[in-house]
This record gives structure tokens, sequence and C-alpha cells, in this order.
């Protein structure tokens, strides 16, 4: 079934909605949990948290693109899960990635900010683009994301590492304080 | 809590963006219990190969085994029929439809990759940092290869070509976008050696030979022009007297004309249409594209939109033509000279004005203007190949590049079922039969050297390292091209290769106002046609005059 379908069954309060929208983005949500997570039950559980948010969210929202839509979704549920486990399932890389996180962005969301960070991305190349998000969006082990973009893991680091390093001073260059 | 927060900020990232960089879940897991197969683990380890490498070993024996038993049966000869029924269809047929033979011709055999000697340039540790001033007639030209913040290469290609030239000779290299002004100013007033090299379009380019700033690039001791990495040919083009002042090599990427087409939507609507063999068989012409342009009338896609036979930005229409007629203001003649040649072409361009309009008749062409928004990206008001509906479309080689990278060609879901297009790529059509070369001219830039270099030698090892190691940045470019490889993509690989061999270069053009004046030409409601010939020629004489005065040895 076709978006803008699934999102009418979300307006005509069909209970179809979510049920469509677990077979079409039920794979993608869960890799994202997953990938923050590492834990099946809590996954699945932060998925069907996603599709109560979505049941709750539309109408009135008419997102312009549905599975980015949902991911967002299931990342915050997903990381506001992870905080709450953390003492019991805190795992290493997802610790890297908020550590290196910290290195690149400041503490509080501030005006402004969103658009500069859209401005970053725009004029990022594209495999950097793609490598960072992939990393600090997605969660994606480092391993992941070389075979993905047929890198070495070390390679990938390194270009991580780089735009960490322009990310910082793009931001700092604009009176951010990191 | 701030960590938390942290990695939220990332959630207003564009949905274009996180669609872009989403890892293929379902693949992965498929992947990950394949490797969880027991099976898969022992032909993975060395005791599966070396069960598969004894499996075949026997098979080679059983089959030599059988071949002495067997005597030996002479292959049967096909009938020239068949022969030709069984010919590799990929392969460029000489022969043309109406059973002629098509001239064979230079521009289309495939040539080898040269091979490439190292230069003979030691390490050294000059300590030194160098201004490169990249300084451009049209930003987006040269955007492409360079990022702003960064001052380094946007592809990883360029970076490692200027990492390992920094690392030869012990220098920090780093570049600097400038408008023209900007750069005579550093040059006029900032010390000897404030700017080191330039690379620079042909505009400001013949201003800077203009005023004498340029020095050539053959006085330079380690620079070996009759290296494969330098392009010598194109170099002679823009030579002057002998001297080359703006050069041209493997660091610089290709910026030419070409026309992007839909592979799925091609082979829908022309499932018999073979583009490489049309491309290689030289008939790829207008008549051709008009013909496949013809194939989207009447037609809509699934959600109501109508197909574009030939989407191109508005003002940009006459310049299709003009560049397959191969009118140019100025060439050189027989003495290495340039020479002003447009009044001998004065007919041609008439006719390339009729023939254009005639052709942009079409129903199935759509012109939309070029609309960039603040953060320099384009708005979604062009009708380009990423919907989904758009056969064919005009556009430079950087832009095939970026559009393939940027969202993969991402069709709005407003408008299409489909939403990752296919990007194939043809050379501007043959004007007519007469013409032996697709038309290439690249518009990108050119290396220079400013008059008042200090350290020439160090100057030369840094262009030549540059050259040589950009041989792996052209691979990349044009494997990367496509958004594939050169084998996922081997005829669109080959055609830009074609077309990068044989690239020219529009001098004078620009200069003199052509692209400029072409443009106007759709402003008026007929397409009424004023000569300009006259005033070119004034300008043309008094700046070559002033080029030669200023340059004399």
């Amino acid at each position: 079934m076709e978006d803008n379908d699934i999102i009418e069954l979300y307006w005509s309060r069909n209970e179809r909605a979510i049920s469509e929208t677990s077979v079409k983005y039920g794979g993608a949500c869960h890799g994202v949990a997953m990938s923050i997570l590492r834990n099946r039950e809590d996954a699945e559980e932060c998925v069907n948290d996603t599709w109560v948010r979505a049941w709750n969210t539309i109408p009135p929202e008419r997102p312009n693109i549905f599975k980015a839509f949902l991911c967002r979704i299931t990342r915050n549920l997903s990381i506001d899960r992870y905080r709450q486990n953390q003492r019991r399932a805190a795992h290493v890389d997802m610790e890297l990635i908020l550590d290196e996180l910290a290195e690149c962005l400041p503490e509080e969301e501030t005006t402004g900010l969103r658009d500069t960070l859209n401005s970053f991305f725009v004029g990022l190349d594209p495999l950097e683009r793609k490598l960072f998000l992939g990393r600090y969006w997605h969660a994606c082990p480092v391993k992941t994301l070389a075979e993905m973009y047929q890198l070495t893991p070390n390679n990938v680091s390194v270009r991580l590492h780089r735009t960490r390093e322009r990310l910082r001073s793009y931001l700092t260059e604009r009176g951010y304080q990191l | 809590m701030t960590r938390y927060n942290r990695f939220k900020m990332l959630n207003s990232i564009q949905d274009e963006y996180i669609l872009e960089s989403m890892p293929d879940y379902v693949n992965l897991q498929a992947k990950k219990r394949r490797e969880n197969n027991p099976l898969f683990r022992f032909f993975n380890s060395g005791w599966g190969v070396a069960c598969l490498c004894t499996l075949v070993a026997l098979g080679v024996m059983a089959f030599i085994i059988r071949g002495a038993w067997e005597p030996f049966e002479p292959p049967v000869v096909n009938t020239l029929e068949e022969t030709t029924e069984s010919a590799d269809p990929t392969e460029p047929s000489t022969e043309k439809e109406d059973g002629t033979e098509a001239p064979t011709d230079p521009f289309f055999e495939e040539e080898t990759d040269p091979v490439i000697v190292p230069p003979d340039i030691a390490a050294k540790d000059y300590g030194e940092t160098i201004d490169i001033y990249q300084v451009y007639a049209n930003k987006q030209y040269v955007n492409i290869w360079f990022e702003k913040e960064a001052e380094r290469g946007i592809t990883p290609s360029i970076y490692d070509t200027v990492l390992k030239t920094e690392a030869q000779l012990g220098v920090d290299i780093v570049f600097y976008e400038v408008n023209s002004r900007d750069l005579l100013f550093t040059m006029q007033n900032e010390k000897a050696g404030a700017v080191d090299l330039i690379l620079t379009g042909t505009l400001p380019a013949i201003s800077l030979m203009e005023i004498g700033y340029l020095k050539p690039l053959n006085e330079l001791p380690t620079v070996n022009l009759d290296a494969p990495y330098w392009d010598k040919d194109l170099m002679d083009e823009m030579s002057v007297e002998g001297n080359y002042y703006l050069g041209y090599n493997r660091f610089i990427l290709d910026e030419y004309p070409v026309i992007g087409y839909s592979k799925a939507l091609l082979s829908e609507l022309a499932p018999d249409f073979n583009a490489y063999e049309t491309v290689m068989t030289r008939t790829w012409t207008y008549d051709k594209l008009a013909s496949l342009m013809a194939t989207t009338q009447d037609k809509e896609n699934e959600w109501g939109y109508d197909y574009v036979g030939l989407s191109m930005q508005k003002n940009n229409e006459f310049r299709l033509m003009l560049k397959g007629a191969d009118i140019q203001t100025v060439k050189k003649n027989e003495e290495d000279k340039f020479v002003f040649t447009f009044e001998d072409q004065i007919e041609a361009m008439r006719k390339v004005c009729k023939d254009t309009q005639a052709f942009l008749e079409s129903p199935c062409v759509s012109a939309w203007n070029l609309d960039y928004n603040a953060m320099g990206g384009l708005n979604d008001g062009s009708v380009n190949l990423s919907r989904g509906y758009v056969l064919f479309q005009t556009l430079r080689l950087s832009e095939l590049e970026r559009g393939r990278n940027r969202a993969f060609m991402l069709a709005p879901r407003s408008q299409s079922p489909v939403t990752k297009v296919d990007v194939g790529v043809l050379p501007i059509p043959l004007y007519d039969t007469t013409q032996t070369q697709y038309a290439a001219y690249h518009e990108g830039v050119y290396w220079a050297l400013p008059f008042n270099v200090v350290d020439t030698q160090m100057a030369g090892d840094i262009m030549e390292l540059l050259a040589y190691h950009g041989t792996d940045t052209q691979h990349a470019y044009f494997t990367d091209m496509l958004g594939k490889t050169a084998e996922e993509a081997p005829e669109d690989h080959k055609i830009l290769q074609m077309l990068s061999r044989h690239k020219s270069v529009n001098l004078w053009d620009q200069y003199l106002g052509l692209f400029g004046y072409v443009n106007s030409l759709t402003a008026g409601e007929d397409y009424n046609w004023k000569n300009p010939s006259s005033t070119w020629k004034r300008s043309f004489e008094k700046a070559y005059e002033k080029i030669l005065e200023n340059n004399k040895s």
C-alpha cells in the first residue's frame, strides 16, 4: 500500500493503518531501535510504541515522508528507553556515539541550530554525510558502515573524525558554545 | 541528560538525508543470517576453500580424460547471417541502418590507458604553505570539488591527491575561492608569492593574460607537459605563441554538457533503442532525440503527471544546438594564431536559431527557471530526472554527479510512485551527419601560474605531483560518476571516457559574450536574431593584441 493511502487510513481512524504501517515499515523501525538498544524485546516495545505515537499524531499531522517520520519517532523512543535502561543495558558502542557527539554538538538546542545543522549537511560531501548520519542518526556500528560503503573500518573512523571536526568548527564559527 | 539531548538534536535533519543514510536493514539481517549459517561458514573457511579446489581439480581432470577419449570435431562454421545475429550487441557496429559502412573514426576507437611513470621528483621538505587561488567566472562550474569550510577536496580521491602531494613535498596546500577582483588585488598589493598557483575559468584567464599577469607553465623546470596526466592537445588549443599559460591535467575534473536519461523510462517507451550502440555508430542526432522525445507524448504516470520528453534549464535552449553545431567565435589557424571566425558562421548560426525554434515547438520539451534556495540547493521547481516522468534532461557533468550523490535522484513522493531514478548518460547529439565528433567543451577551470611566482621549482613540483596523483581522482570521478562502479554501468563509463578523451575548449566564447548573447535570444518571442559579429571582432582583436604585447618573451 502506498504511503498516502496509509496516511488516509490514519485520518479516517481506521485501525488497519497500524497493521499496514507495521507490514511496510516494521523492519526499518525495528532496525533503528535495535541499533540503539541492542535488545530485541526493548526494540519491539519501542516499535509498538511508535505505531501508537503515530496513531496519536496523525491527524493533525500529515507527514511528507512517512518512513522518515516513523523512524524519527522510533529513534526518540529508543534513546529514551536506552537512558532508562542505562544501568543494566548500556552498550559500549552507543556510549561511544554519545561521547563522540559531545565533541561536535552544543549542550543545549538554541534558536537557529536546526537550520545551521541542515545547512552544514547540505554542503557536506554525500558520502561523508551518509557516514555521519549512518553513525550518529541511525547508530550503526562502524563495521556495518564499512561494509555498506565498501571502506575499511579504519577509513570510516577517520572520515567520521574529520566530519566531527568540521562540524565543530562550523558551529564554533557561528557562535555556538561547545 | 545532555548527552541524550545531543543525540536528539540530530532529529531535525531533513527527511531526505535520513532516508539517504538509512542502512538496508532487511539485507543486513539477511546477511547476518547467512553468515551464521554453518554451511556458509564452512565454505568461507580454509577447509571450504580446500574442498572447492579439490572438486574443481577433479572436474578438470575428468574433462581432460574425456577429451582424450573422444575424437576432435571441427567447429561448425556459421553462415554470415548467423554470425551477424550472434554478434555482441554492445559492440559498436560500423554498419549504418541503410547497410552502408559508416566511416571509422579515431574518435570512437577505444584507447588503452597509457603507462604512467611517476615524475622524477624526490621527497622534499619545503616547509611552505601553498596558497592556491580558485578564481571563477561562474561558481557553479567549480564548486563541485572543494568544500568551503574545509578548503579541501570534496571527494576522498582529491583529498588524498592533495595529501600525497603535501606529504612528498613537505608543504601545506590551502585553497581559496575568490573572484577576479580579489585575485588581482592580492597579486598587485601583496608581496610576490602571495598567490602560489591559480585555478581559473577562461574568462578571468584572458583578462589575466591581457595584463601579462601569467607566466607560461612550460617555463617550470619540473613540469613535463608530455606526460600522459597532462592534456597537451587541450592546452594546444589555448596556447599563445607556443606558450602554455593555461594547463589542464588530471587533477582537474571534466565539466561539459551531456544529456542524462531515465533508464527505466527509456526502456519502457523505446525498448529497442540501444543508447551505447547509437552513440558509437554516430547516429545519435537531433532527429533521433526528437523521435524518442515523441514517445512521451500524451502519456502520463500512474499519478497523473504528464511525461516530459526533454527537460532543460530555461535560457539554455539555444546553447544545446550551438554546442553540437561547433559554432565558435574564435579558432586557431594553421599558423597557430587565434583568428576571429564567427563571420563565416553567421549563416550556420541563423540555421541553428531556426532549427532550435522548430525543436522547441515540440510539446514534449519543458524549460524551467533555475532557482537556487538560500542554502545553495536547487528548489524543487526544476522539472528534473528525479521526478521519474522525465525522459531526457540536459545537464553538466557535475550536475549528473551531484544529482546522483545528493539524493540518489529521489523522486518526490507526491508526484511519482518511483522512488529512485537510474540515470544514464548520452552526449549532446550530433547537429548533422557531417560532424565528426560529439561536442564536449570543457567549461571548468585550468591551471595558471602567477607572473611573480617566487620559487618556480616548488611550483612545478606541486603542479606535476597534483597532476600525477590526480590519475586516481580521474578514476574515482568517472567510476563514481553515475553513482555506480564502472563494472555496473560499463557503457555509460565508455561514453564518458570517449567524451573525456576528445574534449575541447571554447577559450574566447565566454569572454566575447557568445553564451550570454545566446541566452538572450530566448527573450524575444519570435527569436529575432541580430548579428553581433562586428562588436565581438573588435573586442577580440583588442584583447589579443594586448595579450601578444604584454607577453613578449
